[in-house]
């Protein structure tokens, strides 16, 4: 099923943890491993498969246009059959690349990848959707469907993490619309439904995990998306404006739902058992979907009870996220319970990007432009100020 | 498609178990899939390494011992947690004290600020280490946030103070000029990049602003050509302070902020001047200078074994080439012009691509 060469992928990871732990080894050690374990795929570096990824897309599209270009007076143009036709040539160009010339997370196995993908999916289906005139439920059925065959395909034969998301994704939503059409009570029943489902898909999600690392990726991702779907389908928020869009009503602002405790428990309690959770077993990823959900709930109150204005909710919590976070360092200074503050050897990737000081720019970016703006204002206001007052 | 999902869907439960077991199959396959290739944890793969003989038995050893103590890292959580909190209380203070300007009155305002701001400066002074030319990191994980607040307060105060009380007078330039002063010396001093690009981007206030509002006064009409002069400036200012700083040795790793600034910003601009000009002769100049720009920076980057920089150099050309190419076909006649157009598109892009292979595996090779 896997298009790759497994042995290659093993010694990737091979390469990959050698080369994290390379401070542990004797001279020499490394290279050796590295020479007895080569991997010879063409993968790119993060930028240059983003590069590769635009010209690819690119090189596909004119490619596209100057086939139609030629076909232009012909009938062909408009039957499904021929943007199936050109699906298959981008798949057909994905197996060349990725077979002959051992493209691996390139950049232009990518964009073969998404380009197949799309050509395939959209061309059957925008046809069926004309010819039968669907309504908005069998058309959800029918696209999340087909999303999740081929990306389930797509996700085992080229072991791509995205696409492993959006088949999650696309599956989860072809369970929803199946059981709104079909379902018993799909009303009352879907969020419990849906809960049941995605923690199921957890759980395997994690099982697996443990047994297949040509895997690693897809089902990490996979993990972390249904912990957060689990979350959301017993949210409260989600719940009433969903049910209450699924069943056509408005509900009045101050309009409870059945069930309403359950709800609200499982918004407060479902983000502190994903940390208690994370915490004790050291999974990083509960503990992370944790710490989002935790911002989701207070947002979901805040939605229903205006207790306080928001910027002295900014304020305290900020004060208190301060405060909570500097009191763990403190405690952690020297590490407890196999926890540390401190970043781990050859962990340091988002360093070497500066991740950081670009997200510093791009939020505060717009913020200390603030003394122009003040000031631009300020000439003004502050003329017209004076000749008020005198 | 539809059909099976009804027949399972009408609740008799007899089906129930065939689902089941159709998924428990497909469940078993995958587990047969990789049963033959199995690689679980460091562990299994230090020892796989050892009985290959690759792996001698003191590293061995070593790696076991260091794999049992592995301790799990909380840095990343905590920092995103620190870095939000200084986000909400930065704006919310803001917003609380624009708010708030009736009852508490604008000294009170003030001396919060300035409290907030001089606390942390305080505090970071108290606890740095030593100025050295080289990285200096910082002394603790709090330290870098608190640093951040400072100086976000610090730009409130400034900013506060003008709009209140016109301290620069109606010297707009120098509103603009102390707090960009202040920032750039605070990124040196305590060595912290996030503040760096603030520092950038208020030069670029302070340029960018301090330009327009006196044409604005002296004509009434807005001259873009003075605008594109003024961020192509800019821009090069912004590469020449990353070329000095690797030239001499100073803050080397402040370059990257430098150049990724002054890359996007010159070649935006020399695409504008280019487009402004668009219906000149002169206007191929433009372009002109950005391939001379292109291919210095290409050069410098692959010097630096920088996969990032020679990205954005092949991808701003690219465009540039595109341009002109597009503007030479712009005369033939329609259906040929399109033709030609594909034609371009097509060769460039598997060119390129053969390029950026080939140029990514000599990067990696040495």
């Amino acid at each position: 099923m896997i298009i790759y060469n497994i042995t290659w992928l093993k010694n990737l990871i091979i390469q990959d943890q050698m080369k994290k732990v390379q401070h542990d080894l004797q001279p020499g050690e490394l290279l050796d491993i590295l020479e007895k374990h080569p991997v010879p795929f063409h993968s790119s570096n993060l930028f240059m498969r983003i590069g590769l990824f635009v010209v690819t897309s690119i090189l596909t599209s004119f490619a596209f246009g100057f086939v139609s270009l030629i076909l232009s007076n012909n009938q062909l143009l408009e039957s499904p059959a021929y943007y199936i036709f050109l699906g298959l040539i981008s798949y057909t160009a994905l197996e060349i690349a990725v077979r002959e010339y051992h493209h691996y997370k390139s950049g232009v196995d990518d964009a073969l990848l998404w380009t197949a993908g799309s050509l395939l999916i959209m061309a059957p289906y925008v046809y069926i959707d004309m010819k039968y005139n669907l309504n908005n439920l069998t058309s959800g059925l029918l696209i999340s469907g087909m999303i999740s065959v081929l990306g389930t395909y797509f996700t085992l034969r080229f072991v791509d993490m995205l696409m492993a998301l959006l088949t999650f994704c696309a599956f989860i939503a072809f369970v929803f619309f199946a059981w709104y059409e079909y379902g018993f009570l799909p009303f009352a029943t879907m969020p419990f439904l849906m809960m049941i489902v995605s923690a199921t898909v957890y759980f395997l999600a994690r099982d697996l995990f443990k047994k297949h690392w040509i895997y690693k990726d897809c089902l990490r991702i996979i993990q972390l998306a249904s912990s957060l779907i689990t979350y959301a389908a017993g949210n409260y928020f989600v719940v009433r404006e969903l049910g209450s869009i699924m069943n056509d009503i408005s509900l009045s602002p101050n309009q409870g739902i059945p069930f309403g405790w359950f709800f609200w428990l499982w918004t407060f309690g479902v983000p502190l058992v994903y940390i208690g959770m994370g915490l004790k077993q050291k999974e990083v990823i509960l503990l992370r979907s944790g710490l989002i959900l935790v911002a989701m709930a207070a947002f979901t109150f805040r939605n229903y009870y205006h207790i306080l204005p928001i910027e002295m909710v900014l304020v305290i919590v900020g004060a208190l996220l301060l405060g909570l976070s500097y009191g763990i360092m403190r405690y952690l200074k020297t590490p407890k319970h196999g926890f540390t503050a401190e970043e781990l050897e050859g962990d340091q990737v988002l360093d070497q990007l500066k991740v950081e000081s670009l997200v510093v720019s791009g939020t505060f970016g717009t913020g200390t432009t603030s003394p122009e703006g003040t000031r631009m204002g300020g000439g003004n206001f502050g003329g017209g100020g004076a000749s008020g007052n005198f | 498609m539809a059909i099976p999902i009804r027949k399972s869907c009408q609740i008799d439960s007899k089906n129930w178990p065939d689902i089941a077991k159709s998924f428990s199959q497909i469940y078993v396959y995958l587990n047969i899939l990789s049963i033959s290739s199995r690689l679980m944890t460091n562990a299994d793969l230090y020892e796989t390494l050892k009985e290959e003989g690759t792996l001698s038995p003191e590293s061995y050893e070593k790696l076991c011992e260091k794999q049992g103590n592995t301790l799990f890292s909380l840095h990343w959580e905590l920092k995103t947690l620190l870095y939000l909190g200084v986000m909400m209380l930065s704006t919310g203070l803001g917003v609380l004290i624009y708010k708030n300007i009736d009852t508490i009155g604008h000294q009170g305002i003030l001396a919060l600020i300035a409290a907030i701001s001089g606390g942390c400066f305080y505090y970071c002074f108290k606890h740095k280490k030593p100025f050295s030319k080289e990285l200096v990191k910082a002394p603790n994980a709090m330290f870098d946030y608190l640093l951040l607040l400072a100086s976000l307060s610090f730009l409130t105060f400034t900013g506060y103070l003008q709009f209140q009380y016109q301290v620069f007078g109606t010297n707009y330039g120098l509103a603009t000029f102390i707090p960009m002063v202040v920032l750039f010396y605070v990124a040196y001093e305590f060595d912290h990049l996030g503040i760096l690009s603030m520092a950038i981007a208020n030069l670029a206030v302070w340029m960018g602003v301090s330009v327009t509002p006196s044409r604005l006064l002296s004509n009434g009409n807005f001259d873009n050509q003075t605008v594109i002069y003024t961020y192509l400036g800019l821009g090069f200012i912004l590469l020449l302070a990353g070329f000095l700083t690797d030239r001499y040795d100073f803050k080397k790793h402040f370059r990257f902020s430098y150049l990724h600034f002054g890359t996007h910003i010159s070649f935006i601009a020399l695409l504008f001047g280019y487009f402004n000009a668009y219906e000149s002769k002169l206007a191929v100049l433009w372009l002109l200078v950005l391939f001379a720009l292109a291919f210095y920076l290409y050069l410098d980057a692959l010097r630096h074994q920088s996969f990032y920089f020679v990205l954005l150099v092949i991808l701003y050309s690219y465009l540039a080439v595109s341009i002109l190419v597009f503007r030479m076909l712009d005369g033939i006649n329609n259906m040929g012009g399109l033709y030609l157009l594909c034609f371009y598109f097509i060769i460039s892009a598997t060119v390129l691509i053969l390029r950026i292979v080939r140029l990514n595996k000599q990067m990696k090779a040495s």
